[in-house]
């Protein structure tokens, strides 16, 4: 019988991991939405990464566009061309890098600031708990678009600002969830054991609650992914964004501002705003996929 | 069951009807009076912040000002010359200091007592001693203000005054004012004025319209036109709507991009230049405040950049056209105060040119691309600022850092407030900023913020020079313009200054920036410009339209009878207290509606058990 | 009861330091931006400073700002110079019309959509539903507003293209027109969610033994749906309305702005040009202060109503 407190990449708790790991992923598989969004997904992120090789970045410069002003698709320019004559693929594949960074950075430090505070609260208990708990109920209360408006409003308008502002005001609902489910973890029996053993503090976390949180860590990623993403088109198309970057909420924001919707120029607004929807419903359909695989109850619907 | 069915639809039924209807409501203005029945309803997005002259600064304010004050000499409509307002005469003596004005006698406030001269030294002396910010840099050099008679004041100053006989100061009655001591005076909001103009305030409700109606009794004639309304818009689709369908019958800085809106035959738009200019501000490193590259200490960095700037294309593609490109800068609303640089000699778009220049200079080009200074070290890497204030300079910003890449400059570019941007550039810690200056009639202001004595020396002494900028040729050229009283000796000087200021370049204008403002040209008519060809033709230096503009003799009797009329408030009024009930009304539903399905849950509950 | 409200409170007050501090990270300046360009004397500035109240310490600009804001006073508005009270009062009313109206209709038709749905499970209707709410998640609220304005009132023109009524004169009926596209855009925006949480919340519920006792008593299955599953399904969907009251206040900030409608989301978006700091402050203030009050209302109101309801 393996002690629960030995470590090593040999030891069956890991052979065991991997193997539930390998059926998560059959079981992910077989369902369509999660085919769909993972493929769907796929497709941006290599069109996003490859971007320097499709479309020079000296397409974004508004003192080299030599293309036509505010002109509807047509060969050369397959996407129309914006209010400086540059063409819109250019910055619908540019923006697409920005827009899934930002996205997934301030998903990480949301997600990242949400597991510190709810791990912590969930294990040490007692009063620490009750004060982190109260932060978190605090800020719950205070709505995430002023509060993301008055902070880009205060700091420079950057993406980091971008990010940083999504990452703190998303990380409640996840330091909440965290909490909780550590809790439950917290008085399972293979956790009395380690203790019992004498495994510290540290070592239980890492050993035992970490990976037990983990898969809803990461259920919780793919669905905070794409709220940061609506979260900076949103900013960016209210002016908080950097102007200078191109993404696809600024770039909806550009045409908003040139008039586009009075103008008829129809390009200029329905590719990077489907672009949104259709990253935004990828992740969705991974989200729910891989929610309905790790909790089975789900999994009737 | 059915019964709280029915109950239930009945109540969203009439919520949804209350909330548009409490939406609808809101104050409707009073009906106008004066000499004629015409209405003239003016589209501004600015409203008046106080009716104060002594308290106010935003434009709109200046407006009711111009309208219901007057001055002792006020500009003519066509080329800002001297006319008579109230003073019919003025004469100055040989030396230039002291200037004796002659006023009319029949002037009369609106409470009818006579306005004489005691009103004039009254205003002037306080505006002086007081430090009244709007009009103290017209008055803080008079060392004397007497009124030897009724109907005469004579004004003397310690230094030979070039721009009397104007003394833009609004006369103000000073039987009214005398009642408030210094304090009190900057407070107190002047609702019910005692004015001597053309127009009197009688309405202002604060956020949604003010009106003006005629003085009929007006020294020079009662105006045409017996109410002019001014209506403050929250946006410009709305104000161009308005203008459209007849609901204003003039506009004021429209979005220039909603011009193609306004086109119909029957409405003039006027592209009107108010003197603005938009400048690239280069820190130059005078003074002891401040960390700008030492490289833009270096005029020819300074040439470089002025030729990396393609300023019509700037006009073409971030103006729409609406604007001319730069050149010297401007320190005159009074065109011939304003240099014109020969083609020759101007700073064309030329990016080889600018690249020669730098590499002769010896700022070589880096491994990276990025020019060094000549020793090799302190690559040329500019902090490059604007305000978020306009959302044009962002774009100005984007062309201007794709150029400066173009030849070796890399630019750190970051958005401030303007709140933000002043205390940076006041202690110099920049090295590029797009900013805007609105000169006044008198180029002295203008010409003074590039002086060496406004060179910030500690930070926050609130000096103008933002360029950090100081020449003494051009410090003596201010200097001696300031009290040359010959105007072409004047103009001659200070065309030379402003050739200094163009080869050395601190600033690189880039443009004057058109103001959209426009008319219906089959309602009204008689809208002068001022000055000619160029100016606005409202909120001008003094307004002249508006004693001049009568309504259009139509067959078709439209005109006046309609913008009178019909006056709900404008699109952002909305209701207030009544929405709110409302909205109130809405949420009492349903919460209670959320509490009955609950008390539903419960009672089944207790059914199953 | 006492200590929700001490709770509410003190989170009440975590706003107001928040607000006040947030605002100080700024290093600003606006009296000389205001006076910029004009000779205005350095003394004549520092009294502005001072009528301003920016020249005292930190702490007793905090003072004064507690105090302020308790009596209602907000402050005076960078761009308007009216007080940031009143600015807010007069735009609250279409923003609740708005909101109000589309939070109703969302959660109307969603409830109405999931009960659907999840009674005809795997129907065509039960994944058309289900798609619909995931695409119109999907969009951001504000996206939903421009497709719609392009089409309904640029191409076929048949809707206004902005404002709350005609600049010409109004009225009822043309203050109506105005209102559907944005409240149509806020109700798409926000009905998947009930739609998605009714249904997976009935669809819970629909195994519970009292659900077959009903059945096997012979009852219609309509009647057992409207009487017995839907009431008790209900739940999730009502906490969900009652958390979006408090939010609905702000949840309009970028559709008002595509709309012009003059509410306090386009506000909002007015007071980022500038900045209007005062304004943001009072926004700011008004949007949380809106949350924090419903939410202590439903808890009381919860409390009152189902008595199982814990009261920790």
């Amino acid at each position: 019988m393996t002690s629960a407190t030995v470590p090593g990449r040999g030891s069956i708790t890991w052979t065991r991991r991997r193997r539930a790991a390998a059926a998560v992923w059959k079981q992910y598989w077989s369902s369509t939405q999660g085919r769909a969004g993972l493929i769907i997904l796929i497709l941006f992120f290599g069109v996003a990464l490859a971007a320097p090789l499709i479309s020079p970045s000296s397409g974004l410069d508004v003192t080299q566009a030599g293309g036509p002003i505010l002109h509807s698709p047509t060969a050369g320019y397959p996407m129309g061309t914006d209010e400086f004559g540059r063409s819109i693929w250019t910055l619908f594949i540019w923006g697409a890098r920005v827009s899934l960074a930002v996205g997934i950075a301030a998903t990480v430090v949301a997600v990242g600031i949400g597991t510190v505070v709810g791990v912590v609260a969930g294990y040490a208990g007692g009063r620490t708990e009750g004060g982190l708990m109260r932060v978190t109920e605090w800020f719950l209360v205070i709505p995430f678009l002023p509060l993301a408006i008055v902070l880009a409003s205060v700091l420079s308008r950057s993406l980091f600002t971008i990010v940083l502002v999504i990452g703190i005001t998303s990380w409640p609902g996840i330091a909440r969830l965290l909490r909780s489910q550590v809790i439950s973890v917290k008085e399972r029996t293979f956790v009395e054991r380690a203790r019992a053993l004498g495994a510290g503090n540290s070592r239980i976390i890492g050993r035992h609650i970490l990976p037990s949180v983990m898969p809803l860590i990461f259920a919780n990623l793919t669905l905070t992914v794409p709220i940061a993403i609506l979260s900076e088109s949103t900013l960016a198309f209210l002016g908080l964004g950097d102007p200078l970057r191109v993404s696809w909420g600024q770039t909806l924001q550009a045409s908003f501002d040139a008039g586009a919707t009075s103008l008829g120029a129809w390009w200029y607004y329905i590719f990077p705003g489907f672009g949104i929807i259709f990253v935004v419903l990828a992740f969705t359909m991974c989200g729910r996929a891989l929610e309905a695989v790790l909790n089975p109850r789900l999994r009737d619907r | 069951m059915r019964f709280r069915r029915v109950v239930g639809a009945a109540l969203a039924v009439g919520i949804m009807a209350g909330a548009t209807i409490a939406v609808g409501s809101g104050p409707a203005p009073a009906a106008s009076g004066g000499s004629s029945d015409a209405v003239l309803t003016v589209g501004t997005k600015q409203d008046v912040d106080s009716m104060n002259p002594v308290a106010g600064v935003l434009l709109s304010s200046y407006e009711v000002w111009n309208m219901q004050y007057n001055v002792l000499v006020n500009f003519k409509a066509d080329d800002l010359a001297p006319v008579p307002d109230i003073a019919t005469s003025w004469s100055a003596s040989p030396d230039g200091t002291t200037w004796t004005y002659k006023l009319r006698t029949d002037m009369q406030w609106s409470d009818g007592e006579a306005l004489t001269a005691d009103d004039v030294v009254y205003t002037l002396t306080r505006a002086r001693d007081e430090e009244w910010a709007n009009f103290y840099p017209f008055v803080s050099g008079f060392t004397d203000i007497t009124a030897p008679d009724a109907s005469t004041v004579v004004v003397t100053s310690a230094e030979p005054n070039p721009n009397l006989p104007f003394i833009p100061v609004y006369i103000l009655p000073e039987h009214v004012w005398k009642k408030y001591d210094k304090k009190q005076v900057a407070s107190f909001p002047n609702t019910n004025p005692v004015t001597s103009g053309p127009f009197r305030l009688t309405q202002w409700d604060k956020g949604s319209f003010w009106e003006m109606t005629a003085n009929p009794d007006y020294y020079a004639g009662a105006p045409k036109v017996g109410t002019v309304r001014f209506r403050v818009f929250g946006n410009d689709e709305a104000m161009a709507g308005a203008l459209r369908n007849g609901e204003v019958d003039a506009v004021h800085d429209l979005n220039p991009q909603l011009e193609s809106t306004i086109d119909g035959s029957n409405i003039t738009p006027v592209e009107a230049l108010d003197g603005t200019f938009t400048q690239l501000t280069m820190n130059t490193g005078s003074g002891p405040v401040g960390n700008g590259h030492p490289a833009l200490e270096d005029p020819r960095v300074r040439q470089a950049i002025a030729h990396a700037i393609d300023k019509e294309e700037l006009v073409s593609k971030v103006l729409k056209g609406l604007g001319q490109p730069g050149q010297s800068v401007g320190v005159s609303v009074d065109p011939k105060y304003n240099l014109t640089v020969p083609a020759d000699k101007t700073y064309n778009f030329d990016i080889a040119q600018a690249n020669s220049i730098l590499d002769q200079a010896g700022y070589a080009k880096g491994s990276n691309g990025i020019r060094t200074m000549p020793d090799g070290t302190d690559p040329l890497k500019f902090r490059f600022y604007y305000p978020t204030s306009n959302s044009v300079y962002a774009r100005d910003v984007e062309f201007i850092s794709k150029w400066l890449d173009q030849i070796g400059i890399a630019t750190e570019v970051t958005a401030k407030s303007e709140d933000e941007l002043t205390p940076i550039e006041n202690t110099g810690k920049f090295d590029l900023v797009v900013w805007s200056w609105t000169p006044y009639v008198d180029p002295s202001p203008q010409l003074s913020y590039l002086t060496c004595g406004q060179v910030p020396e500690t930070g926050d002494d609130g000096r103008y020079n933002d360029a950090f900028w100081c020449n003494q040729e051009y410090d003596a050229l201010y200097e001696s313009q300031r009290v040359e009283l010959d105007p072409a000796q004047r103009i001659a000087q200070i065309k030379e200054a402003q050739q200094i200021l163009y080869t050395e370049a601190p600033y690189v204008v880039l443009y004057k920036p058109v103001t959209l403002q426009a008319y219906r040209n089959d309602r009204f008519t008689g809208f002068v410009k001022q000055p000619a060809d160029t100016g606005p033709v409202i909120y001008s230096q003094s307004d002249p339209s508006y004693l001049l503009v009568e309504p259009v003799v139509s067959t078709s009797g439209g005109g006046s009878g309609d913008s009178a009329s019909g006056a709900n408030d404008s699109d952002d009024g909305g209701s207030s207290s009544t929405g709110i009930i409302i909205g109130l009304i809405v949420a009492v539903i349903v919460i209670g509606g959320g509490g009955y399905l609950i008390a539903r849950r419960s009672r089944t509950a207790d059914e199953r058990e | 009861m006492a200590r929700r409200v001490f709770a509410a409170l003190l989170s009440l007050i975590f706003v107001l330091t928040l607000n006040f501090f947030l605002f100080r990270v700024v290093k600003s300046d606006p009296v000389g931006s205001l006076f910029r360009g004009r000779n205005v004397s350095p003394e004549a500035k520092d009294r502005l400073r001072t009528e301003f109240g920016l020249d005292k310490s930190l702490p007793a600009q905090f003072t004064a700002y507690m105090g302020q804001t308790l009596r209602g006073n907000l402050g005076v508005s960078y761009a308007t110079r009216r007080s940031v009270g009143s600015e807010i009062l007069d735009k609250l009313g279409p923003t609740l019309v708005l909101v109000g109206i589309s939070t109703l209709l969302s959660a109307a038709i969603g409830v109405l959509m999931g009960i659907k749905a999840a009674w005809q499970r795997n129907s065509s209707f039960d994944r058309g539903s289900t798609a619909a709410s995931m695409l119109t998640y999907a969009a951001p609220d504000f996206y939903i507003g421009i497709l719609l304005l392009a089409i309904f009132a640029f191409w076929l023109r048949w809707l206004p293209t902005g404002g709350i009524e005609n600049p010409d004169g109004g009225g009822l009926f043309d203050q109506a027109k105005h209102l559907i596209l944005p409240c149509v855009t806020l109700t798409l925006g926000y009905f998947g969610e009930y739609a998605i949480i009714m249904r997976s919340s009935l669809l819970e519920v629909v195994n519970e033994d009292y659900l077959v006792t009903a059945r096997a008593k012979g009852l219609r299955d309509a009647l057992v749906r409207r009487r017995h599953a839907v009431p008790n399904a209900v739940l999730p969907v009502v906490t969900l309305f009652a958390i979006n009251l408090g939010f609905v206040l702000s949840g309009s900030i970028a559709v008002e702005t595509v709309f012009s409608w003059p509410g306090l989301g386009l506000a909002t978006s007015d007071a980022l040009r500038g900045p209007d700091y005062p304004m943001l402050q009072g926004l700011f203030l008004v949007f949380s202060g809106a949350i924090i009050l419903t939410n202590l209302a439903t808890d009381l109101i919860y409390g009152y109503l189902d008595p199982r309801v814990s009261t920790s």
